[in-house]
């Protein structure tokens, strides 16, 4: 992960998933694999982030701080854990800003 | 009203399994058997006899049979095969095992074939209107517990299987007798007053089994559906204290679908209809070693749960 990528959701989102808001989680079917994925409400906070825009870790860093009682180490490394496995799950796309 | 299987003679009923088949009625399936096995026509007979005969010469869903696989093995060391529609889909078991060979021949066919349903392996229990999904891997007390909740009045569903409607994800009822393992037999023995159980097949892939009947009320109630209220996942656990506890709708939406025989073919159909049922239900774990206590937990369940 680079400075310079920036990570926004993938372009067929709701043509590939379908979801199931469950409470402040986020149930997901991915209609080309027909797996199911269970996305925390911490990961949820993310997606709801990049909605519609791409931005890069520092800009998801300095965007969750507001809303979270951790220090910027912590943050960092929750979003790096938190994109980690929301590309993995294959929602994420990267582009680079550089 | 329809004929029920005990207002057959022990003769008719193997004259009927030898020839044209006995015609079961068991809830919305009517199942044809055939079967040369006097011990299967008698525990068919003490295990089903509360359930109507389906009409004669009417639609049957699945015709299935149970016979030795060659006239050799009727003799020596004998064995019985299970087939439905033609089709063989287990080995052949020691022939004392016939009956529950049956049993797990007709879940192996429901899941297999019934996609009208998503299809979850659990028992299903109601009561007061209110269905509680028991979802639970072998050894996880799951049929001890359906067997006690039945022999303290509550209706039974299923034992082995959740039929969720696609359509309106209500839970169609398909109550058959309830298989009891290794010490959990004697258990429900002297726990329920008139328990009747089938013979014990012993050794079997998962012990020693024996099947106990379903109460008369059960089977009558059998085209009335129910609304899923909670999904509890039972834990037998020797000497625990009793634990029932909340857990999320996302986590009890996964173990549903991780539980669910047909999930793969239904699709994101199925993943809608199981990710409904935990939306609107209670979520359970439940941690148990005493009947008594797990019954009265899961009774102000019912009674408190949606406060």
């Amino acid at each position: 992960m680079t400075a310079s990528e920036a990570f926004h959701i993938r372009h067929d989102f709701s043509q590939r998933f379908s979801k199931q808001p469950l409470d402040d989680e986020l149930a997901l079917f991915d209609t080309l694999s027909g797996e199911t994925h269970l996305i925390s409400s911490s990961a949820v906070a993310v997606l709801d982030l990049l909605n519609n825009n791409a931005k890069t870790r520092d800009m998801l860093c300095q965007e969750m701080a507001p809303y979270v009682a951790a220090t910027e180490q912590e943050i960092r490394a929750f979003i790096d854990q938190t994109i980690d496995e929301l590309q993995k799950i294959g929602l994420l796309e990267i582009e680079d800003c550089a | 009203m329809r004929v029920k299987l005990c207002s057959l003679s022990a003769g008719e009923v193997r004259r009927r399994l030898n020839n044209e088949g006995l015609c079961l009625s068991l809830a919305n399936f009517d199942i044809s058997v055939r079967s040369s096995l006097p011990q299967l026509a008698r525990t068919l007979s003490l295990l089903y006899g509360d359930y109507p005969l389906g009409d004669d010469g009417g639609f049957v869903d699945f015709c299935i049979e149970i016979d030795s696989p060659s006239l050799p093995r009727r003799f020596f060391h004998p064995q019985v095969n299970f087939s439905c529609d033609q089709h063989f889909p287990f080995k052949p078991l020691p022939i004392d095992q016939a009956f529950a060979m049956f049993e797990w021949g007709l879940n192996w066919v429901i899941a297999n074939h019934c996609h009208q349903f998503a299809i979850v392996h659990s028992a299903v229990l109601e009561k007061g209107g209110k269905g509680i999904i028991f979802p639970g891997m072998p050894g996880s007390g799951k049929s001890t517990l359906c067997a006690a909740l039945v022999c303290r009045g509550w209706r039974l569903l299923s034992d082995e299987m959740a039929l969720i409607s696609m359509v309106d994800h209500q839970i169609q009822p398909f109550p058959r007798p309830i298989g009891l393992k290794n010490n959990s037999i004697d258990i429900i023995l002297q726990f329920g007053e008139g328990v009747v159980l089938g013979e014990t097949a012993k050794d079997t892939a998962k012990g020693n089994v024996a099947h106990m009947r379903v109460p008369l009320s059960s089977i009558e109630a059998s085209q009335r559906t129910a609304r899923p209220f909670a999904v509890v996942f039972p834990r037998y656990q020797q000497g625990a204290a009793l634990d029932l506890r909340p857990i999320s709708k996302g986590e009890t939406m996964m173990k549903l679908a991780e539980n669910c025989f047909n999930y793969p073919v239904l699709g994101a159909d199925g993943f809608h209809c199981l990710a409904s049922v935990a939306d609107c239900s209670l979520g359970r774990s439940l941690c148990y070693s005493n009947l008594d206590q797990a019954i009265a937990a899961l009774d102000t369940l019912l009674r408190d749960g949606d406060t």
